[in-house]
């Protein structure tokens, strides 16, 4: 029987969505994708629900990126779609007039790092490490590069993208990439905090200036979603990221010998 | 030769060669740029390109004096084109560039680093763009600056003209490292060598995105500073700021 | 003078907001006639460099006064943002250096004027913030200039929490360009002014100017948004409201 990929629950008024693939590292599939778009814009229409707060089942992961699995099944005709599919989630995250925080339990990488970065609030330990490893797997790095670039300057969007390399919590909380570090078992009690302190404040204000910092973002949120549709397709059009991928779960197999 | 370029390992060192004008950008230099950057790009067998400046005193401390004092109001347009090549053959690179910065990297050399994918330096880094107290207006320098550092940080360091030091490179994300003189070369050579493991197909879209961003912003930007240049060259606040500066150091 | 005053030195234009009881608040008075001074100093010969401050040690300014927003109706609120888009417009159209001393609090429209002026330096003291969210107002204005200065992370940061920075993080992430030693802001700023104004005239208007022209259609649409948000909000009240209660407090506290 599968387990619920998304777990719901309400914590009195801060809606708590945990990414529950825990042995996965918390992977993006289809199901928590699916899961968290529809726990989030269903969130927005909520009366109970006065904020959202994510976070990733067990210590390790937040969430690693995107499912090894389910990537060895993208091509060139079906990788457009799939990054529409991912813009959805990052836009229902960025739209939701209530403030939504990451509970950052571990390891943010790729997917991780760019849901954390949408949200509003990001509360880490000190052995937190975000990343944006997709071109080490052989995936051009364009939604990653924009919501970097946005939120702490395109040298350093450049630095994670063609690096690949892990940057620890205490660097990020010098680029105010997160707000805040705490003990491991804080994290999430710190982070509903934090959440419910913006729920409080005058609804309206905080809805409207939320928006507008959507707004403000739009165009090149918009236009970075189409550009990855362009540039994923003709990467995979050459066959790299599928040789990547292959190498990859070859060694896996391998090491489980 | 005002550029030299040697083969380290898999790595080509492009080395700005005019230490007695703190590698300033004349002509030659920009045209020697020019062509070892595309020599390295076409050669399989070179996989990163690291950037440095001879002399120990600076990476490129921007425009050359004697190349702003003899331009006028019809050559300085044609001197601002030339120089588009010369920032574009940075960006259009595939393959990994890393600048290495033992000193001052000021205006076009300032420039020339930023459009690096990393940059290494040591204490003695300072970087920033002084084109304002030279009389020309910071127009294309704004590119990245805006990028990096945002509008009014742009405005403050292209008003005063100042230079940041080492630190607050860093702390701004101008530089990524900071480490020692003796070990600038290893530690470029180690970032470089982060990315050349990388797959290359999405390391170079990568990189292409990376320039595609700033691509209209850039080429705008040279058009608007040719335009520029006419007009101050028109008043001669560049020659008059560029003798000033001759006459203090007593080489006028 | 209307809250503040204006000194003309060696071509240093000090404009000194002077409310101090009242951390330098800026009302309708001071907001048009400050507007009126930088739109004169544009046009003067006589004023190579512009410098903003506040009197006294605790605030450059607070920002707006919230008894300014107890009875305004949606034309008033619509207004009122017009009038900080005009006090902005007049610092981004001088072709000559500005330079903001921040000598305490710098919140709300005093953060957004040190954003929009060219250089900012402040007193080890300082700190910045954009509580208009704690106000009942949307925040829109500020987040423009911020997000141009200091990247979205810090903006959404600052406009949703409504916390205060200090002097060291501020500069850190963007918004101060130099901390001045203890006791000795006005004299760096004074020196600083005095070597901006060295700066050769014409480069420094061409930077300026192109600097404007990048800029002015996505600030001008904010300006737009932000009289339709203001209008929205003050006819559903909250600001008003929320002003009020914020007095009432305060007045309560000190009784």
């Amino acid at each position: 029987m599968n387990e619920a990929s998304i777990l719901e629950r309400l914590e009195k008024d801060i809606l708590v969505l945990t990414i529950n693939r825990p042995s996965r590292m918390n992977a993006l599939s289809e199901s928590v994708r699916i899961g968290l778009t529809g726990a989030l814009e269903a969130a927005a229409r909520r009366d109970d629900v006065a904020g959202v707060v994510l976070t990733g089942a067990g210590p390790r992961a937040f969430s690693a990126g995107q499912d090894l699995d389910e990537a060895q099944a993208f091509s060139a005709e079906t990788i457009g779609g799939h990054f529409r599919r991912l813009g959805r989630l990052y836009d229902a995250i960025r739209s939701l007039p209530k403030p939504v925080g990451v509970a950052l339990n571990g390891v943010a990488a790729g997917f991780g790092l760019q849901a954390s970065l949408y949200a509003d609030i990001r509360v880490a330990h000190a052995g937190v490490t975000m990343s944006q490893p997709e071109v080490r797997a052989g995936i051009p790095s364009v939604m990653g590069l924009w919501v970097i670039a946005e939120n702490i300057g395109l040298p350093r969007a450049v630095d994670l993208s063609l690096t690949c390399r892990a940057v620890p919590a205490e660097e990020l909380l010098r680029w105010n990439a997160i707000d805040a570090i705490v003990a491991p078992e804080d994290v999430l009690g710190e982070t509903v905090a934090r959440v419910r302190a913006l729920a409080a404040k005058p609804k309206k204000a905080f809805a409207a200036s939320k928006m507008n910092l959507a707004r403000l973002t739009q165009a090149g949120f918009e236009e970075t979603i189409e550009a990855a549709v362009r540039i994923q397709g003709e990467a995979f059009r050459t066959g790299e990221p599928q040789a990547v991928a292959a190498a990859f779960m070859a060694a896996r197999e391998a090491r489980k010998r | 030769m005002a550029v030299l370029s040697e083969r380290m390992e898999e790595i080509q060192v492009v080395t700005l060669d005019r230490p007695a004008a703190l590698n300033a950008v004349d002509a030659e230099l920009r045209d020697g740029l020019v062509a070892a950057l595309a020599a390295a790009e076409a050669d399989p067998e070179v996989k990163a390109i690291i950037f440095t400046g001879a002399g120990g005193r600076a990476f490129s401390a921007g425009q050359d004096l004697q190349v702003s004092m003899s331009l006028d109001a019809t050559t300085a347009p044609a001197w601002f084109h030339g120089l588009h090549e010369f920032y574009q053959s940075i960006r259009r690179l595939s393959k990994p560039a890393v600048a290495a910065i033992d000193g001052v990297a000021a205006g076009a050399g300032f420039q020339a680093a930023l459009w690096c994918d990393l940059r290494v330096g040591t204490a003695k880094t300072r970087m920033g763009q002084p084109e304002v107290a030279a009389g020309m207006a910071s127009a294309i320098g704004v590119v990245p600056m805006l990028r990096a550092l945002g509008l009014s940080r742009t405005l403050a360091l292209s008003l005063t003209s100042e230079l940041l030091d080492a630190t607050t490179c860093l702390e701004a994300g101008l530089l990524n490292e900071i480490t020692e003189p003796d070990r600038l070369m290893e530690r470029a050579a180690a970032a470089a060598r982060r990315m050349t493991a990388m797959p290359p197909v999405a390391f170079s879209l990568t990189k292409r995105r990376i320039a595609e961003i700033t691509q209209s912003a850039f080429d705008e930007a040279i058009e608007a500073a040719a335009g520029f240049a006419a007009q101050s060259y028109a008043t001669g606040e560049p020659q008059a700021a560029a003798a000033a500066f001759l006459a203090r150091k007593g080489r006028a | 003078m209307t809250g503040f005053r204006k000194d003309l030195q060696e071509g240093q234009l000090w404009l000194t907001l002077d409310r101090p009881a009242k951390l330098n608040a800026i009302g309708p008075d001071t907001r048009r006639g400050l507007t009126e001074a930088l739109e004169a100093a544009r046009d003067d010969a006589g004023v190579r460099v512009v410098v903003l401050t506040g009197a006294g040690k605790r605030a450059f300014t607070a920002g707006q006064d919230l008894a300014e927003m107890t009875d305004l109706d949606a034309d008033g609120g619509a207004r009122w943002v017009r009038e900080l888009a005009a006090l902005y417009d007049a610092i981004r159209a001088l072709d000559k250096p500005s330079l903001v001393a921040i000598n305490g609090y710098a919140s709300g429209a005093g953060l957004q004027m040190a954003l929009h002026a060219d250089y900012r330096i402040a007193a080890p003291h300082a700190r910045f913030g954009q509580p208009e969210i704690d106000a009942g107002m949307p925040s829109v204005l500020g987040p423009w200039v911020m997000r141009a200065a200091m990247g979205l992370a810090a903006t959404r940061d600052m406009a949703l929490t409504g916390r205060f920075l200090g002097a060291e993080t501020a500069r850190r992430l963007g918004a101060v360009d130099h901390i001045a030693a203890a006791g000795r802001l006005a004299e760096e700023a004074r020196e600083r002014a005095a070597n901006l104004a060295k700066a050769p005239p014409l480069a420094v208007k061409l930077t300026k100017q192109r600097m404007r022209r990048l800029t002015e259609d996505d600030w001008r649409a904010t300006v737009a948004h932000g009289e339709g948000l203001a209008r929205t909000a003050f006819a559903a009240g909250e600001p008003q409201a929320t002003a009020r209660a914020f007095l009432a407090a305060r007045a309560a506290a000190r009784s």
